[in-house]
């Protein structure tokens, strides 16, 4: 008997039906990730599992348990699963350290001096003893997290579920809590999170899970799923996080628009800033340089494709819309150009770059 | 500490001065008894025309005045003394009332004088329901008493010597019972507080010969005039005798019984007066301090009033006060049930009794709600308060629980917590940062509020200021003096309030346990 089972969980908001049809075992120890586009309820059956939203139908057992049973009792299930929130929800009115001892005595029963020891315990687990005594409104978010992460483990729980841990973290902070987490995976401690940030997916999980129509859409390792995904849909959403595009008239480009949407992306990719701004650099001084924005009837479709390496692997110019396009393609193709632009992005042009058929593919050097 | 000390400084330092700006810049209405009779700066009613004219509340006589004079314009005060006033600042130019009481005040006060032209003749009148059948008996009391008896009563209580104005001691048997009789508190000479606020007065007096006659003991209930013909119809009394002139119109409603004839009349500005800029006092300053001070307080055991005052105010705002914040949590606690009948209940009396004044929401409590309940005021009063506060209460309470983020209570059900806990440990603590300094402010405005409840006949601070007010015709004392017992008062109340107010919400003053440095455990007690 699987530690969780999830069968033909079914729930509505209104009019959309986010989880159609779920069907999902966990078993202990492993550490799941879901993932998936947004709106498709994937926080909604993690919330599910501790009956902070009730499905509509369908069963979860957990320890042979039914959580949908209106005669359980709750409080005791809840006990025995932990929860981390995207918005920390740490009690505002408490220090840090009697956030995580408030729980242990007032659901668990044990003395002041049981709580206090372990709640140093895990406090130095994740970092945090020496602010034991401030309150929340005085931590950074990440120290907010790592202290929820803390309260909930002070509690023993059998499993942790994560609702979007970093959702709510500048990107500075999150990888002190991927660090937490990672360490927690390691320990063998039985796992659900629901999360965006891919890196988490790839680096901690045994299973990665990802639900789209609301079903479960494809399951696997995340060997797997990460480089060889099987299904039309769950390809679109890997790869979709790894690439930027835009397509459209010459006429309705605004250049500082489509870098600015670039820089996030990029960004978002976790590059270093110097190795983002020669990327940024070629588009712009592409759209400088070769494009009049006074062609009525010409086209641009630009792609970026994200990679594992330093620099994204690949940043693509569909040209076949242009009426320059033959002009564009000898100035990048002639050493001795007048054009500055050609110029300068050939020097960063690496040399597996290549002008094919109206497409031009760079690769930076 | 220090801070403290030079704020309360400051402060009694500021009231003083106020009080003695207040005696050096106002001349109070010192008056001296005259020797001779004033002349009226008006000689005719012609002189009067687009002038100011200035009657009682409830006393129906704008047209009798317009039939002499022409274009006046009218204003209505709650009480004779602050016509007299008014009259004395220049804000009138005349006075209606009847002629006891006009040459009473006149002979109390050189800058006042009664117009010799009478406006109309008058019968006072004791009012009674239509068709009670006890008037019958009151009327042959009445005759058996005798018109000169009654006229020896009329001389003696308009008159100066103010040792004859004693009523006599209700020492006959009783035998027939009890009867509440509504009269003015505030008009001398026909009914006024005396000492110990007593009600005396040209009106008990005629009364009391009828009881003494039929053998009936009396209570009596001062009031203002606009609450005398109301108590009578409510049943609150069984009948009036408060300086009622017999109109036509109020024959309509009531009968009335003639007990003694008189004039209407207006009192104005007496010649003197008006020739000079304002007379100065005579007396020195601490003189004159002195003397209203003993004004205030010491004559007729006023001090007495203003304790009756405070003792009323505090009793009405704590009484309120701590019922009012009981029904506030029943009524959140109530709410969660989610039950739509009580819910819709509990919205009608959210709209009742926030919607409408504290003055109105008394008045209909005591007259319509109550109307046959003999209750006394103060009752009503508290009654009345609960209510308000107790649904701003609970209005500010739920607010501030769902102000609380939803979140708080995610968190500690996933932690284990039962609803119930999780409300009691985690949201209530949070949500009390929110209301408490809310519902200290509210627990203030109610003190400030309970100052209305003179209109359902209790003597609260502010009424015991008014009645003072209409016995030393001068305002500026006893005013002070309730304004700074309502100071004190308040400033008290909300210092109380905070010694429950343990932990504040300052970041500063936060008490950093310091456990994680200490293996020291001191047992807290849970918020």
């Amino acid at each position: 008997m699987s530690l969780i089972e999830i069968k033909n969980l079914t729930k509505s908001f209104g009019k959309t039906t986010p989880l159609k049809n779920i069907n999902l075992n966990i078993e202990k120890g492993e550490v799941v990730t879901i993932i998936g586009p947004s709106g498709t309820g994937k926080s909604t059956l993690l919330r599910s599992l501790n009956r902070l939203e009730t499905p509509d139908s369908g069963s979860i057992m957990y320890d042979g348990i039914d959580v949908c049973d209106p005669k359980v009792k709750l409080s005791d299930i809840r006990t025995r699963m932990g929860m981390v929130f995207q918005s920390f929800n740490l009690f505002n009115h408490k220090s840090v350290i009697e956030n995580i001892i408030m729980p242990q005595m007032d659901v668990l029963g044990l003395s002041r001096e049981d709580a206090v020891k372990t709640a140093k315990e895990e406090l130095e687990k994740v970092g945090l003893l020496n602010k034991a005594d401030n309150y929340p409104d005085e931590l950074s978010g990440g120290q907010k997290q790592r202290v929820a992460i803390a309260r909930a483990l002070a509690m023993k729980p059998e499993v942790m579920l994560f609702d979007e841990p970093t959702s709510a973290l500048d990107p500075t902070m999150v990888s002190e809590v991927l660090s937490v987490i990672t360490n927690l995976a390691n320990s063998g401690l039985t796992m659900i999170i629901v999360t965006h940030e891919m890196r988490l997916a790839k680096s901690v999980s045994s299973r990665v899970v990802y639900i789209d129509e609301g079903v479960v859409y494809e399951e696997g390792t995340p060997e797997e799923m990460f480089s060889a995904p099987k299904r039309e849909k769950t390809k679109d959403f890997i790869f979709r996080i790894k690439m930027w595009e835009w397509e459209g008239w010459v006429k309705e480009l605004d250049i500082f628009e489509i870098l600015s949407s670039v820089e996030t992306f990029l960004k978002g990719q976790f590059l270093l800033k110097e190795k983002y701004l020669v990327c940024m650099q070629v588009i712009e001084e592409f759209l400088v340089g070769f494009i009049d924005i006074k062609d009525d009837t010409d086209k641009l479709g630009i792609k970026i494709i994200s990679g594992e390496e330093e620099y994204p692997r690949e940043i693509i110019f569909d040209i076949a819309g242009l009426k320059c396009r033959d002009r564009i393609k000898n100035d990048l193709s002639d050493k001795e150009t007048d054009n500055i632009s050609a110029r300068i992005i050939r020097s960063k042009m690496g040399a597996d770059s290549e002008i094919k058929d109206d497409i031009i593919r760079i690769k930076i050097k | 500490m220090n801070k403290m000390i030079k704020k309360y400084i400051t402060l009694v330092s500021v009231l003083l001065s106020l009080l003695i700006i207040s005696g050096l810049v106002i001349k109070s209405a010192d008056s001296s008894a005259a020797e001779s009779k004033q002349k009226s700066c008006f000689k005719s009613f012609e002189e009067l025309n687009g002038k100011r004219v200035a009657m009682l509340s409830g006393a129906p006589f704008a047209d009798l005045v317009s039939e002499y004079v022409e274009d006046a314009k009218y204003s209505y005060y709650d009480s004779f003394a602050d016509i007299l006033l008014a009259l004395k600042s220049g804000k009138i130019d005349a006075g209606l009332n009847n002629s006891a009481v006009a040459e009473f005040q006149s002979n109390q006060d050189n800058d006042l004088a009664v117009m010799e032209q009478p406006l109309k003749e008058l019968s006072f009148g004791i009012a009674f329901n239509k068709a009670d059948k006890e008037q019958e008996k009151w009327k042959k009391a009445l005759e058996e008493v005798g018109e000169e008896k009654i006229q020896e009563m009329w001389d003696i209580w308009i008159g100066n010597d103010e040792s004859a104005k004693v009523l006599p001691e209700q020492d006959w048997p009783g035998k027939n019972g009890t009867v509440k009789v509504a009269t003015l508190d505030n008009l001398e000479p026909m009914g006024y507080r005396g000492e110990g606020e007593k009600v005396v007065g040209f009106d008990p007096a005629v009364i009391l010969l009828c009881a003494e006659k039929l053998d009936v003991k009396v209570e009596f209930q001062g009031m203002e005039l606009a609450g005398v013909l109301p108590a009578v119809s409510s049943g609150k009394a069984d009948f009036a005798i408060a300086s009622l002139i017999i109109t036509k119109e109020r024959t309509e409603t009531m009968d009335m019984i003639p007990y003694h004839s008189g004039n209407i009349v207006l009192i104005t500005r007496s010649e003197e007066y008006d020739n000079q800029s304002g007379k100065g006092s005579e007396k020195s300053f601490f003189a004159h301090m002195k003397e209203n001070f003993k004004k205030t307080f010491i004559t007729d055991k006023r001090y007495t009033l203003i304790l009756e005052g405070i003792g009323s105010t505090a009793i009405i705002s704590i009484l309120s006060g701590i019922l009012g914040l009981l029904f506030g949590f029943l009524l959140v606690y109530l709410c969660r049930i989610n039950n739509i009948i009580i819910n819709v209940i509990i919205r009608i009396l959210e709209e009742i009794f926030v919607g409408l004044p504290a003055a109105v929401i008394l008045l209909v409590l005591c007259y319509v709600v109550f109307g046959k309940v003999m209750m006394p005021g103060i009752v009503i009063a508290v009654i009345g308060f609960t209510l308000m506060f107790g649904v701003k209460a609970y209005t500010i309470i739920q607010s501030a629980l769902e102000a609380v983020d939803k979140g708080q209570m995610e968190a500690a059900l996933s932690l284990g917590y039962t609803p119930r806990k999780a409300f009691t440990k985690i949201i209530l603590p949070q949500a009390k940062k929110i209301y408490f300094p809310i519902l200290k402010t509210q627990f203030t405005i109610l003190v400030k509020d309970t100052s209305v409840v003179g209109f359902i006949a209790v003597i609260d601070i502010t009424r015991a200021g008014d009645l003072i007010r209409s016995r030393t015709l001068e305002a500026f004392f006893p005013l002070i003096t309730v304004a700074v017992i309502y100071y004190i008062l308040i400033k008290l109340f909300t210092w109380i309030i905070n010694l429950f107010d343990k932990k504040s919400s300052d970041k500063s003053s936060r008490t950093r346990k310091e456990i994680s440095k200490t293996d020291d455990l001191n047992i807290e007690n849970g918020d």
